[in-house]
């Protein structure tokens, strides 16, 4: 009987999980985080603010760009989910590459420009946002053309 | 597979926007079907069947390679 409510619960949790969606409105206010989150990086960089934390900003972007990659678009047909799911299959691949080159590139430019003491690695946020940019990019691109 | 679609639109004289609406997809994927580029989900053959009021086969037949 345990067993029988585990499986049922797994079951709707996954069932609510693969549905994950916002409404079609959300896009827009995605795109607006996302502008807000990129000019306030600029202003951060060009006039030296110093009391945005970067951390922070970056997360705002990435918050932005998740926005517009779960809303739904005006009509979310059969066409839609596929061409959606094939780009995050897309973002997932690519992003496995990039994790795996991305190193590799750093340490040969590192060696080109005789930088030996740099750090090789990139950051969590540089692999999200690779991911996102790929899969709303391609999915943006996929729309049109279909 | 090949489908005949457009014939069947043209029959009913509807447009790709009017299927579109009657089947409660957006007008791109209608033209993606008419075209061959996207193949069906049997719900949307079926609502399809439906429209035309005739069975699936009629409009979508295999072709040698499917």
């Amino acid at each position: 009987m345990i067993y029988k409510n585990i499986c049922d619960w797994d079951r709707k949790a996954s069932e609510k999980l693969k549905n994950i969606q916002l409404p079609n409105q959300w896009k827009s206010m995605g795109y607006a985080i996302m502008v807000i989150a990129l000019v306030l990086i600029l202003s951060r960089k060009i006039f030296d603010i110093s009391f945005l934390s970067k951390t922070i900003l970056q997360n705002i972007l990435i918050v932005g760009l998740l926005i517009v990659s779960l809303s739904k678009e005006k009509i979310e047909d059969e066409l839609i989910i596929k061409v959606r799911a094939m780009t995050y299959r897309m973002a997932f691949i690519f992003a496995v590459f990039y994790g795996l080159l991305q190193p590799i590139i750093n340490y040969v430019v590192d060696i080109i420009l005789g930088v030996s003491d740099k750090d090789s690695h990139f950051t969590y946020f540089q692999l999200i946002i690779f991911m996102l940019l790929i899969q709303v990019g391609f999915f943006e691109l996929f729309k049109r053309k279909r | 597979m090949k489908n005949t679609i457009k014939v069947e639109r043209a029959i009913l004289d509807l447009t790709q926007e009017d299927l579109a609406n009657l089947i409660q997809v957006s007008r791109q994927t209608i033209n993606s079907i008419e075209k061959g580029r996207y193949v069906p989900s049997t719900l949307l053959a079926l609502k399809l069947s439906k429209i035309f009021k005739k069975p699936i086969n009629d409009f979508f037949t295999l072709e040698q390679h499917d």
